[in-house]
């Protein structure tokens, strides 16, 4: 049975699905008819990740600059307020690395007799820059009291407190927030019996504030003898999406790391910061390297033909494209380390694609295959181990990051690509030449 | 004489080469203490007000003091080491006389520097050790073809090149610290260039078991020229992709292209010193005949052994022959 055509249609069908999960939103104006390209969402079947546009770094796209002011007391030293301003900026670094979700916000120390303070550079992913500053410079005081009828929950009886970011589960009443957000739990020792008597409805209300925050009793467990309760935000900020809202939970969670900060800090100034490197160099960057491809093809059809370049063209559009598909489903940031990295690794796997090319043989195309894969699986192993174990662990080394989770991804599209796309692109290449080789030889 | 592209060194002055440069780059990076300029250094930032209307001109009358690691045009600001506040604003009255008013200074704290060298520590003995045990796996797995461990160490060649490599990489990035503010992902140019040598030097390895030699003393040489082949059209298609990049990116990339340059160059020429010396040793472990201990026991038969070995014609191989005459 030949699957000629059923592998070539697979082959372009998965190029097409590739390239609409990789285009960027878009607004064009044609003969007067505005296309608008959304963004595919895959919200609906649990994957959350927007298939819009990359997450912008502050090395290639512009930031906010915000500057905050310590509030020291007038009589203190400059040399104590220079010690001051290292403790806050480590506990500031604590909160900002705690489960790496800020790892990309820059922070400075900035001291003089005039000004203490500090300067953090939020990338432009953060939708609500200043209020995220505001929460990591929080003094992280939090105020417990608990009523339970006749008795009371006092923060002094927490045993252990936790962030659970699962939503959904309906165990309350209040069946709508705790599915909306998710929640901060805090679990009482020895208070079996208050718990239960929230369980009964005899609760009086739980005051919760953190840093003047109120926050809401939302649901219980008796299971654990904890309550879960969750922050309430007003005004502009109950447009707070869901992920915001983890962030932020995240921070409170991070307050209860550290000790209460003895001063606050005021924001002073807010404006923009210009990227590292020329703005407009992404876009330079993926035209040269278009361009760039464009030469290689060309040069592969004069040498090796149409066959060979058709080979070619099919093969790295289809590695492109499903590795940026899988770098915004791990939402990496454009930044100047993920294009090297896509370089560096682009160009290792063009070179095992031309060898293929090369080789007219299908035991040597599959050799070349097999080998491919087998470098894929254990750099993917070594990226994943990195980012697991070693990242996790110390986030201030957000280009490493960003460099392994590129890696990774690469390797990703290529494990899943080696046995689908080029291997019946290659396949089809190697019949093609077969056949014409067996045509020349039958004229002849 | 071995040949690398169109150089021809010997074995002796390619580990002389290595050696001289790794001793140079450890006098550099002790000189400097690791980094001389730095993000990771304590600074003064000098900053213009953001009222300011002439800023491109105040901050050209101020960019040539003295201590200067990085001037940022962009956001108008520079910043200077190895200096306190007192000597940058002294410095800097200089020059303005009484614009000093339109900037502003700040002692700025550097980032930790610590973590981020125990964090390349950690990742670099990390692919180390995997890429031994993959080179491990990879050529050795096949116990029929290869028998004699003792000289062909291909497994371990990684750690020595790799390691020569870092130090002299090493010694390059902190002598360009002198004039540039080392950032942290000019640091992650060992990785770059480390993980990049070690995946091309597995693929040759990987090829050579499809063209095995008869002769195990030209295995390297095989293992060499399969390297170089894949270097050639992988480092130069990247250097030139760099360079398209630092176009892109604009002066403030343009160093640190030359730096992953420079990684990738080095990487690639120590890796292939390395396999040269490597060569050189194995072939006089493979010229020098085997001692056996010979006891008065099994005398008679150990020399019967030795006359039936030296019966055996003698067959000299020239290197690189089986390859001229394919």
């Amino acid at each position: 049975m030949n699957f000629k055509y059923l592998k070539l249609t697979f082959v372009f069908v998965s190029i097409v699905i590739f390239t609409l999960l990789a285009l960027p939103e878009f607004n064009i104006k044609v003969n007067g008819t505005e296309i608008d390209y959304k963004a595919v969402d895959f919200g609906t079947v649990g994957i959350d990740a927007k298939f819009s546009s990359f997450e912008k770094s502050s090395d290639l796209f512009p930031s906010t600059r915000i500057r905050v002011e310590a509030n020291f007391d007038t009589e203190m030293s400059q040399e104590e307020k220079e010690n001051a301003l290292e403790k806050m900026m480590q506990v500031y670094i604590d909160r900002i690395d705690y489960k790496a979700r800020f790892d990309d916000i820059k922070i400075q120390t900035l001291s003089s007799e005039e000004f203490n303070g500090f300067v953090f550079v939020v990338p432009e992913r953060y939708e609500f820059p200043e209020e995220t500053v505001e929460w990591i410079t929080g003094k992280g005081e939090i105020n417990f009291t608990g009523s339970i009828l006749n008795a009371s929950l006092d923060d002094s009886e927490i045993t252990n407190s936790y962030f659970d970011d699962e939503i959904g589960v309906e165990v309350s009443q209040n069946a709508y927030d705790y599915a909306r957000f998710p929640t901060l739990v805090y679990e009482f020792k020895d208070k079996e019996d208050d718990i239960a008597t929230i369980a009964n409805g005899g609760y009086a209300g739980i005051d919760l504030t953190v840093d003047g925050r109120d926050f809401e009793f939302v649901a219980h467990e008796t299971k654990d003898n904890a309550i879960r309760i969750q922050a309430i935000f007003d005004g502009e900020e109950s447009q707070i999406t869901n992920e915001l809202y983890i962030d932020y939970l995240k921070i409170v969670e991070s307050y209860l790391e550290d000790d209460v900060l003895e001063y606050s800090v005021n924001i002073i100034n807010v404006s923009s910061e210009a990227p590292l490197y020329n703005p407009e160099g992404a876009s330079f960057i993926g035209i040269t390297f278009i361009l760039g491809l464009v030469v290689v093809a060309f040069a592969i059809l004069i040498k090796k033909g149409s066959s060979a370049f058709v080979t070619y063209v099919l093969s790295s559009t289809s590695l492109i494209l499903l590795t940026i598909v899988i770098a915004k489903m791990f939402k990496i940031d454009l930044s100047v380390t993920a294009i090297l990295t896509f370089v560096m690794i682009f160009v290792l796997t063009t070179v095992f694609i031309i060898e293929a090319i090369n080789n007219i043989n299908k035991d040597n195309i599959n050799k070349i295959l097999r080998n491919l894969l087998n470098l894929s699986i254990v750099s993917l192993f070594i990226s994943y181990f990195i980012i697991t174990f070693l990242i996790s662990q110390d986030s201030r080394v957000a280009s490493v990051d960003t460099m392994f989770r590129t890696i990774f991804t690469f390797n990703l599209a290529t494990i899943i690509l080696v046995n689908l796309n080029l291997k019946f692109i290659l396949q089809l290449y190697t019949a093609k030449r077969e056949n014409s080789f067996l045509l020349i030889k039958r004229r002849k | 004489m071995k040949y690398l592209g169109e150089i021809k060194l010997t074995n002796k002055l390619s580990g002389l080469v290595i050696l001289l440069i790794s001793i140079l780059s450890v006098i550099t990076v002790g000189v400097n203490n690791g980094l001389y300029y730095s993000e990771f250094n304590d600074s003064v930032i000098v900053e213009l007000s953001s009222e300011v209307d002439n800023k491109s001109e105040i901050l050209d009358k101020i960019d040539s003091i003295d201590g200067i690691s990085r001037i940022d045009r962009a956001n108008y600001r520079i910043e200077i080491e190895y200096k306190n506040i007192d000597e940058v604003k002294s410095e800097v009255e200089n020059e303005l006389g009484d614009e000093l008013n339109k900037v502003d200074f700040y002692k700025s704290v550097g980032s930790d520097q610590d973590k981020v060298f125990m964090d390349l520590f950690i990742i670099l003995v990390i692919i180390l050790i995997s890429s031994v045990l993959v080179c491990y796996f990879v050529y050795f797995r096949n116990e029929t073809r290869i028998k004699d461990r003792r000289i062909l160490k291909l497994h371990i060649l990684p750690i020595a090149f790799i390691l020569s490599s870092i130090i002299i990489q090493a010694g390059i990035i902190s002598a360009l610290s002198g004039v540039y503010q080392i950032k942290q992902v000019d640091l992650y140019s060992i990785i770059f260039a480390a993980f990049l040598t070690i995946i091309l030097y597995i693929w040759a390895l990987n090829d050579l078991l499809q063209d095995l030699p008869e002769d195990k003393s030209e295995v390297l040489d095989v293992v060499r020229a399969k390297f170089v082949i894949k270097s050639k059209y992988t480092i130069l298609s990247t250097i030139v992709i760099l360079v398209a990049i630092a176009f892109g990116l604009g002066s403030q990339f343009v160093l640190t292209a030359l730096i992953y340059t420079l990684a990738l160059l080095v990487f690639t020429f120590v890796s292939l010193f390395n396999i040269s010396i490597a060569d050189r040793i194995n072939s006089k472990i493979v010229r020098k005949p085997r001692s056996k201990k010979v006891t008065t026991d099994n005398k008679a038969k150990a020399e019967k052994v030795t006359s039936t070995k030296n019966k055996r014609p003698v067959k000299k191989t020239v290197r690189g022959q089986n390859r001229k005459k394919k």
